[in-house]
């Protein structure tokens, strides 16, 4: 093939085009729309799950001793926080659309991953490490008025319960901050080799 | 109104994405799915759109966004030889092996020559080639000469 002979725009638009279906873009945008419904429709479940519990427990001990307990009332204060906390923090950072579609060049595209980047970075070694401690803080709080109650025929007896029951509680949030650091360092890899290949596109 | 328009710019711009997302690709169904997100994306900000640009240049920004996210997906698009010749009549199989061709020769390109390359076929300017792409009017204008010099050598090797 010659190359005086060929005429590129020519050849490039030769019909080799897939018929185009606005029905399926329509379907798109509605699994879109759904996806993000849904991920709201969650989160508020699980705020007003949280809420609900939180005054489902008060009105349940109402007539029993633990009611107006201070490790109670700071215990549900101090979960309810966290989860209120994380949730808005979540919803932010995992947002479906992308501010970096809309971005004019490779340069800003990097500059908006750069910085998912360092919010994905603080969110692993900071934020999440916050919100286990302080759930299982507020867990370990809440939680105290009723484990001392309780009867044990073993030598030792209710401290061996206590210790016990915060050793699992401890390992629970072991094992949460382990999994939440190895999900995090997935992505921030993943960003950063976008990053790269990006860089090396200029 | 918003589906008037967007439907209106559907109708013109859908097999110009298409063409830039195969350039970039050289996978049909990858092209389709690159042009689809394209215009989901298009719906969803369309009324946000301030017209700082026009509508051609900020459907090709997005559209070549979310080709360079390709990366994500994979290194090496795919240039399948295999694709290269079908049985059809002489004068279309040679029409069509020589456009399949030079998707190929696009495809070996990098990243950012694809995206010139596929906007300048598609007889977009190079002034909105630079506001599209962010690079400056100078820099695509050498770089299209440089891509087509590229693209001959290719096709010609092909031939031979």
């Amino acid at each position: 093939m010659e190359s005086n002979q060929v005429n590129l725009e020519q050849l490039w638009a030769t019909p080799r085009v897939e018929h185009s279906d606005i029905k399926e873009v329509y379907q798109s945008i509605d699994t879109y729309r759904l996806k993000k419904v849904k991920m709201n429709w969650a989160l508020a479940i699980i705020g007003v799950s949280t809420i609900g519990w939180i005054i489902g427990i008060y009105i349940w001990l109402l007539d029993t001793e633990f009611a107006g307990n201070l490790w109670v009332i700071l215990g549900s204060l101090c979960c309810g926080i966290t989860m209120m906390l994380f949730m808005f923090n979540y919803y932010r950072l995992n947002s479906l659309m992308p501010e970096s579609i809309l971005t004019q060049s490779t340069s800003d595209y990097i500059a908006l991953l750069t910085k998912e980047k360092k919010q994905q970075l603080q969110l692993s070694k900071v934020w999440m490490n916050v919100y286990i401690v302080t759930l299982i803080t507020g867990i370990a709080i809440f939680t105290y008025p009723f484990i001392v109650k309780i009867d044990s025929a073993i030598v030792g007896g209710k401290n061996i319960v206590l210790m016990g029951y915060y050793i699992v509680l401890g390992i629970w949030a072991g094992v949460n901050m382990y999994g939440n650091k190895k999900m995090n360092t997935k992505k921030i890899i993943k960003l950063e080799q976008m990053i790269s290949s990006l860089q090396a596109i200029k | 109104m918003y589906k008037e328009l967007f439907e209106s710019l559907y109708a013109h711009y859908w097999q110009r994405i298409y063409r830039l997302a195969l350039g970039y690709v050289n996978d049909a169904d990858w092209a389709k799915g690159i042009a689809q997100e394209t215009f989901v994306n298009v719906w969803n900000q369309l009324p946000k759109f301030r017209a700082d640009s026009g509508y051609g240049t900020w459907i090709y920004r997005i559209a070549v966004n979310i080709c360079l996210r390709q990366i994500e997906r994979s290194k090496k698009v795919m240039s399948d030889e295999s694709k290269i010749r079908q049985s059809k009549s002489v004068e279309e199989e040679y029409k069509e092996t020589n456009t399949q061709i030079l998707y190929q020769a696009i495809s070996e390109l990098s990243e950012m020559n694809r995206i010139i390359i596929s906007l300048t076929l598609e007889g977009v300017d190079q002034k909105q080639i630079a506001d599209v792409t962010g690079l400056t009017h100078a820099n695509v204008r050498t770089r299209v000469h440089r891509i087509k010099e590229e693209l001959y050598q290719k096709l010609n090797n092909y031939g031979k």
